[in-house]
């Protein structure tokens, strides 16, 4: 699959700027950027949520998995009805056990359910509309750590066991370089650089990449 | 002991008898309930008990002002004016009943036509919309009730049309919302049609607050029936309303007002009793239920004793606890000294938040806190004067939009600090504010001053809301989640700031935070909570190698960093925090806790000093 020229505008202003990228099949493509830099709008255009100039080629289903897991479900739907969707309701056993949830949290409303449930819920949802690409938007930003590795461990299984091919947004480089195979950075609209995870982190090319890095919070000793 | 309660003891004000929810103590909603309840019974009797006497005809007795066999008089076939306002009611309630039906349905089924249409077609029913809500109402009703047909249906079908606009401009923007939202776009990458998405996702998540608003219709509906029947265009002879009443006996106010009263006060009665009702339910909707039960009583705590010379924040056995039996913060003790930076660091939901509000006195009704002390330089909280706490004490949040007036300028809200606190002058105040403005590295600090914060990047914002801290002679400054909402390379930078802070004034910072990294690399010691308590306390260079709680532990190697192995799965901690409601005897992290034995479940370890250097942790399994 393969984002050719992409550009994303609102009115005046160039939220993405003539981006191209190729998400190989099979492999987590990590964007990462701050605040602005576009990589939001890059993935509503890929899923066809916002209008763009540019195409976006091999995509046939595009499904995305959003930043805040409790904007993102249907307060007055169960976790069954959400699931199904997609995939209509024989599938809901079988996708909650791909997220590991317990076949007993179908018949549960998303306020009974914590931040983590909710995003894996929300996984299922996407994983019911049978994606050739699946787009993660920040989709551990609003998770505590420890909930974040499970999501994050869950996203790896689901990728050796399927397959899939994936675009993982984040502003947090720790984060991308663990799950991604390559690493994207954007800023301000463009792709500033592009490369094998560990590639970008070690030896960055571009000074924005460097900067980044080298605000990346660790602990001492 | 001392106790600050957030506001008066609630057990007082609450009895046994429990009236529903939304409508205790709330006199403007009972009495709309009354009203509206007492009209109905009457729609329901009204005519079998008075319809005879309304009918009745009386040659000897017409157009007779008020007497004692006739309250409110006769009309001009001397039939009983009382009798046939009681009557009216049960017409007068259903012709509302079936305009506001009328204006309800036409109104939702405008509103949602934007969300089913292809893009064109949508723009003209906005548009529609739009025209019709710029129109006046009361001239739509004639004009409908002119065209239709002078009588009941022309009236209800006018006053159904007045109402359409105001329900179809409300289904539509409470239509855009759910439209605009994430589980919406997730439906439509899923291929389910527009019409589906109407009946399954935006329909049942706009329904409540149209419900609501249906009352309040209802009595603006009542009311203009009355108003076209008063104008002669509504209710035709022999049937009769309020308004056909308060018509027939206009022209003999000067005489015999109380003809024409009877009516007008039904008519004012019913619409004064919907409108409150209305208002009553659409406020119960918007507001969380409070909760009944009355706060557990505040542990028994022990003398406060010495102030610890050292230490600028002194907090001794601080507990924050909610009616219901919720206790967030459990005897949490901390100290900061001069020019320390302390990092409070937890999850969501470990109290860290409430501790932080605590010590600022904003914890929010009904909460309650105690402790055994509660210092600032020496001197209990409680007792320091507003005007003293409000220099010494910075408090920074997460949001720094949400700590500045956005209708006012950056420098203006700096200034007043000094002024409000010091008493300082309007110029030395200015000057002292653009001064601070470049303490914080802001560039320009002069035309800063001159902005509003929407002129402002996030971090130039959380630069200003510390400014607005340095107005005073801050001894502890309180920052929680400060750079949360920030890009990494702009929380490099106020991280360094607070520092630089920390050093140049010799404040003490208590710095809360999720994110264990950023913690470990800017505070100078580190306190761990859990479930409400503090698990661990260490030297924040000592979290990489020395952490010793096996919570500690977790949580630091669950967050991955750019050395982490990826070909290994993240070491994760099963399960969850338990709520404040749910935290056992023993210790709260046990149920997750992979060294757990049969001790931890049921005794719960104190904190404890180990090793060296002011380490202190909470577990029976650290040695």
């Amino acid at each position: 699959m393969i984002i050719k020229n992409l550009s994303v505008r609102y009115g005046r202003r160039t939220a993405v700027d003539d981006v191209t990228l190729e998400i190989p099949d099979g492999q987590v493509v990590g964007l990462v950027g701050e605040s602005g830099s576009g990589k939001s709008s890059l993935a509503r255009a890929v899923c066809g949520l916002v209008p763009h100039t540019g195409s976006v080629q091999g995509a046939r289903r595009v499904q995305m998995v959003f930043q805040d897991p409790y904007a993102s479900l249907d307060p007055r739907m169960t976790v069954a009805q959400t699931v199904a969707e997609g995939a209509g309701a024989g599938q809901v056993e079988r996708l909650l056990g791909l997220v590991r949830l317990p076949a007993e949290l179908a018949g549960r409303y998303p306020r009974e359910l914590s931040g983590g449930q909710r995003q894996r819920v929300a996984i299922a949802r996407a994983l019911g509309g049978d994606p050739a690409l699946l787009v993660a938007d920040e989709i551990t930003s609003s998770l505590d750590v420890s909930v974040q590795a499970a999501v994050l461990n869950l996203i790896r299984g689901l990728r050796e066991e399927l397959g899939l091919s994936m675009l993982f947004i984040s502003h947090n480089l720790a984060v991308v370089r663990y799950v991604a195979d390559v690493v994207a950075v954007m800023h301000r609209g463009r792709l500033v650089e592009v490369g094998p995870a560990e590639q970008v982190v070690g030896e960055p090319a571009h000074e924005y990449t460097r900067a980044l890095l080298a605000a990346v919070p660790r602990l001492r000793g | 002991m001392t106790s600050l309660g957030a506001g008066p003891e609630p057990a007082t004000r609450r009895g046994r008898s429990r009236p529903a929810g939304w409508l205790r103590g709330n006199v403007p909603g009972a009495a709309g309930a009354l009203i509206v309840a007492g009209m109905v019974a009457l729609a329901v009797v009204g005519p079998l008990v008075w319809g005879e006497a309304a009918a009745r005809i009386d040659a000897a007795a017409i157009l007779q002002g008020s007497s004692s066999e006739h309250p409110l008089g006769t009309d001009n076939l001397g039939r009983d004016l009382l009798a046939r306002v009681l009557v009216a009611a049960r017409y007068s309630l259903l012709l509302a009943l079936a305009a506001t039906l009328v204006g309800a349905s036409a109104g939702v089924v405008l509103g949602t036509l934007p969300s089913v249409l292809p893009r064109r077609a949508a723009r003209l029913a906005t548009g529609t919309v739009n025209a019709l809500v710029a129109f006046p109402g009361l001239l739509l009703a004639m004009f409908t009730a002119v065209v239709t047909g002078l009588g009941a249906r022309g009236a209800v079908l006018g006053i159904g049309v007045a109402i359409a606009p105001g329900f179809a401009r409300l289904t539509q923007t409470l239509a855009a919302t759910v439209a605009g939202s994430d589980y919406v776009a997730a439906a439509r990458m899923l291929g389910v049609s527009r019409r589906r998405v109407l009946t399954r996702h935006v329909l049942p998540n706009i329904a409540e607050p149209l419900i609501l608003n249906l009352t309040q219709a209802f009595g603006g509906a009542l009311l203009g029936l009355a108003g076209m029947s008063f104008l002669g265009l509504g209710v035709q002879p022999p049937q009769f309303d309020w308004g056909r009443l308060l018509f027939d006996g206009f022209p003999r106010i000067y005489l015999t007002p109380e003809v024409a009263l009877g009516p007008a006060a039904a008519i004012a009665l019913a619409g004064i009793g919907f409108n409150l009702l209305g208002d009553a339910l659409a406020r119960a909707a918007a507001r969380t239920p409070a909760v009944g039960e009355r706060p557990p009583p505040p542990p028994a705590t022990g003398p406060a004793g010495e102030p610890d010379p050292g230490a600028v924040l002194e907090v001794r056995d601080l507990t924050v606890s909610f009616p219901g039996g919720l206790t967030p913060v459990r005897g949490l003790s901390l100290t900061a000294a001069p020019g320390e930076i302390v990092g409070l660091v937890g999850e969501s939901g470990s109290g860290k938040s409430l501790t932080a509000a605590a010590i600022g006195g904003l914890v929010p009704y009904p909460g309650t806190v105690a402790y055994t002390a509660l210092r600032l330089g020496g001197r209990d909280v409680a007792t320091l004067p507003d005007r003293e706490l409000g220099t010494e004490l910075a408090m920074v949040f997460q949001d720094p939009l949400a700590a500045l007036n956005p209708a006012l300028k950056v420098g203006g809200q700096l200034a007043e600090v000094a002024v409000v606190h010091e008493d300082a002058g309007r110029a030395e105040a200015r000057r002292r504010a653009v001064d601070r403005l470049g303490r914080v590295h802001l560039p320009e600090p002069g035309e800063v001053a001159g902005r509003h914060p929407h002129e402002l990047s996030g971090g130039m914002r959380q630069r200003a809301v510390i400014a607005m801290g340095l107005m005073g002679t801050p001894r502890l400054i309180i920052a929680d989640e400060p750079t949360t909402a920030l890009d990494v390379t702009v929380q490099r930078q106020i991280l360094r700031l607070l520092r630089e802070v920390a050093d140049e004034t010799g404040a003490a910072t208590l710095f809360i935070s999720h994110d264990i990294a950023v913690v470990g690399e800017l505070c100078d010691r580190v306190v761990v909570m859990y479930a409400g308590r503090v698990v661990e306390e260490l030297p924040a260079g000592r979290l990489a190698a020395g952490a010793a709680h096996p919570y500690t532990k977790a949580l630091i190697a669950s967050l991955p960093d750019l050395d982490t192995d990826r070909s290994q799965p993240l070491a994760g901690i099963p399960g969850t925090q338990p709520a404040p409601a749910r935290v056992g005897p023993g210790c709260a992290f046990a149920p997750r806790c992979a060294l757990a034995t049969e001790r931890c479940e049921s005794e719960r370890p104190e904190l404890a000093a180990h090793g060296g250097d002011g380490r202190r942790v909470a577990c029976w399994e650290v040695k």
